[in-house]
């Protein structure tokens, strides 16, 4: 027995030498150039320090970190109020129709996400085709600022990241046997009963990885928030990459980072929790 | 029928639930054709018929999980058509059980009970009152995962009767159990319809199973009711072609009625032979004679009365009874079942005959 499964492991040594070498080994380069202190020019000096960390609780980095926390935590929510009744539409279908709803969610990915929020800001744009209409019906007399707000960031956000919320809930929906959902309207359940005591506590494991899906990546994308929200405001991703790439300072960037790896990790464990609890009995 | 006790007090003129005309038509081949029928208290009820005839959509009608097109539904002589299922006041236990995975089998049991918001003492009173009735005591604490499915089967019930409703609905409960624990279920599910008086409609596709535990069974076929009365009758006296077969194991003879005595005695042309058989019919209708293959007679002497002459094809073994072929005069292929081998060997010739009284006639074309 035991060659074989030696066997079976070599499958996934190709996969594991990739992530050990344009991961794991990045992220401990990361994580020791945090400790050191950054060169006048460029680069960085042998000296350790934990000034980067300290610089970490000056209050505009802490606005930074609440920031991207409060965006990431508003664009996962709006994303579960989308997209889990989407999901619950998309698996509760017709074959036909599940068919089409599945093609909507898939569609966006056939283009680069980049090109896709360049269409927004064509839509939301002072005199693009939504001001238009909004002036046309007299909705407003002067052109709405709809660019270059937070609301556009959040929407952004929610539209790049939406089919990540979509796909998880409705593996979790569609696997839930729909007679449970009978069953409990058959013993006096309300549908909303029915849906909080039983549909929600057994598709919570699709909602949980739909939201780490969803709030992660929120905190890095900030291409979506600098092009729709216009730059106002920082958020994680950015701060880094400026920190890295403009300021020179890759020290301080790489402590940015180890935090943020620590946040998004707290959140995965956070995550792990809750949902092993009531829930891992399929 | 049912139990006398729990039939006191009641209204003896209001069935527990009548269904007049309900019509389903999803679009899909599974439909309801119109069906009328009614429940009595205490009763145990079989929708019997093959996959797709309509019998767990009736179900579903029923529990309030489907809303028919048309028809009404009165149970205790209400109409409830258009209540949801929780406001119905009638159980249903699952195909598959569906029991809530994320809740052990007390919760799962209590469920009901505590959305009725009934006192916890009281709740645990009737949860252990439920495992027992069930012979699951000790097992409340057992997630469902780790149950036997006949164990959940069980909890599926308890969870159900749990609210004392008067009436249950069973959707092929014991279909996915062996056939050992099938046989050992079915016992078990009529010693607690007797317990507890409530009354039973069974959707089933199997045969055996209505017979030995209904009161009455309804043969469905197509979205319709093709026979509905006890299994006696409807195995001594089918409707149709279709209600002979599905119950028991039968011989069908094309044939027709050249004399009719007025008392339910037929003469027949058959394949070039001329049988008796009874039933209603006249002369000239196109019939089908319905032998059961175990009242088929055989033997080497000729009986007094009608006989054909007969060659015994083939014996089979078919577990505990005998199945013979025999090729009868005319062209005629008769199957019969017996414990015993028939009083000839196989190749040998010798006569078939059957009392006419038990062979009814059957309509030769069921109605599409």
């Amino acid at each position: 027995m035991k060659p074989r499964r030696d066997r079976t492991a070599l499958l996934a040594a190709p996969m594991a030498a990739w992530m050990a070498l344009f991961t794991a080994l990045p992220l401990l380069y990361i994580l020791v150039i945090s400790f050191l202190q950054r060169d006048e020019t460029w680069g960085v000096t042998d000296i350790l320090t934990l000034d980067n960390y300290r610089r970490l609780l000056d209050p505009i980095y802490i606005k930074v970190f609440t920031g991207s926390i409060g965006l990431a935590a508003r664009a996962t929510l709006l994303s579960l109020a989308v997209g889990y009744p989407f999901a619950y539409a998309m698996a509760r279908a017709k074959p036909k129709r599940r068919a089409a709803l599945t093609l909507l969610v898939v569609i966006p990915f056939w283009t680069s996400s980049l090109m896709r929020v360049y269409g927004w800001m064509i839509l939301l744009q002072a005199n693009g085709p939504l001001n238009t209409l909004l002036l046309k019906l007299g909705i407003v007399e002067l052109p709405a600022k709809l660019l270059y707000t937070q609301g556009a960031a959040l929407l952004g956000m929610v539209y790049t990241l939406l089919p990540f919320m979509i796909l998880p809930c409705h593996t979790a929906i569609e696997r839930l046997d729909p007679r449970v959902t009978d069953a409990a309207r058959d013993l006096g359940a309300s549908p909303a009963k029915a849906f909080l005591t039983v549909t929600l506590p057994l598709t919570m494991p699709g909602i949980m990885s739909g939201c780490m899906l969803v709030f992660v990546p929120t905190m890095g994308l900030y291409y979506v928030y600098d092009l729709l929200g216009g730059g106002k405001g920082a958020i994680l991703g950015r701060v880094i990459h400026d920190q890295m790439l403009s300021a020179r300072n890759p020290p301080f960037g790489a402590a940015l980072s180890v935090a943020l790896i620590a946040l998004t990790g707290a959140v995965v464990a956070l995550q792990r929790r809750l949902g092993g609890r009531d829930i891992g009995f399929f | 029928m049912g139990s006398g006790l729990l039939r006191e007090g009641w209204d003896a003129a209001i069935p527990l639930l009548e269904l007049f005309d309900i019509r389903k038509d999803f679009g899909e081949g599974d439909v309801l054709r119109g069906v009328s029928l009614t429940v009595e208290p205490g009763e145990f009820l079989t929708l019997l018929g093959p996959s797709g005839c309509g019998k767990t959509t009736l179900l579903r009608v029923i529990a309030g999980l489907e809303t028919p097109e048309a028809g009404r539904v009165l149970l205790e002589g209400r109409d409830i058509t258009a209540l949801p299922p929780e406001k119905r006041g009638v159980n249903t236990v699952f195909q598959n059980y569906a029991l809530f995975p994320h809740m052990n089998v007390q919760r799962n049991i209590a469920y009901g009970l505590r959305l009725r918001g009934e006192k916890r003492a009281a709740i645990r009173e009737q949860v252990e009152r439920m495992l027992r009735l069930v012979r699951l005591e000790g097992y409340g604490r057992r997630m469902p995962s780790q149950l036997s499915g006949g164990q959940r089967q069980r909890v599926a019930i308890a969870r159900a009767v749990a609210l004392k409703p008067a009436l249950l609905l069973l959707d092929e409960p014991l279909g996915a159990l062996d056939l050992q624990l099938r046989r050992a279920m079915q016992l078990e599910l009529k010693r607690i319809q007797k317990d507890l008086g409530v009354a039973f409609v069974y959707v089933t596709h199997d045969q055996e199973e209505a017979i030995n535990m209904s009161d009455r069974i309804a043969v469905m076929r197509a979205g319709r009711v093709e026979q509905l009365g006890t299994p006696e009758e409807i195995y001594e006296r089918p409707a149709t072609r279709f209600a002979a077969r599905f119950i028991g194991q039968t011989n069908l003879i094309p044939a027709e009625v050249v004399e009719a005595s007025g008392h339910g005695e037929l003469t027949l042309r058959a394949a070039g032979v001329t049988v008796p058989a009874c039933g209603g019919a006249a002369v000239g209708d196109k019939v089908s004679v319905c032998v059961r293959m175990e009242r088929v007679r055989c033997g080497a002497a000729r009986p007094d009365g009608f006989a054909l002459r007969a060659r015994l094809a083939e014996t089979r073994y078919a577990g505990g009874f005998l199945r013979s072929t025999l090729e009868v005069e005319g062209g005629l292929t008769l199957e019969a079942i017996g414990q015993d081998a028939l009083g000839s060997r196989v190749g040998e010739e010798c006569f078939v005959w059957w009392d006419p009284a038990l062979a009814p006639v059957v309509p030769a074309e069921d109605a599409a």
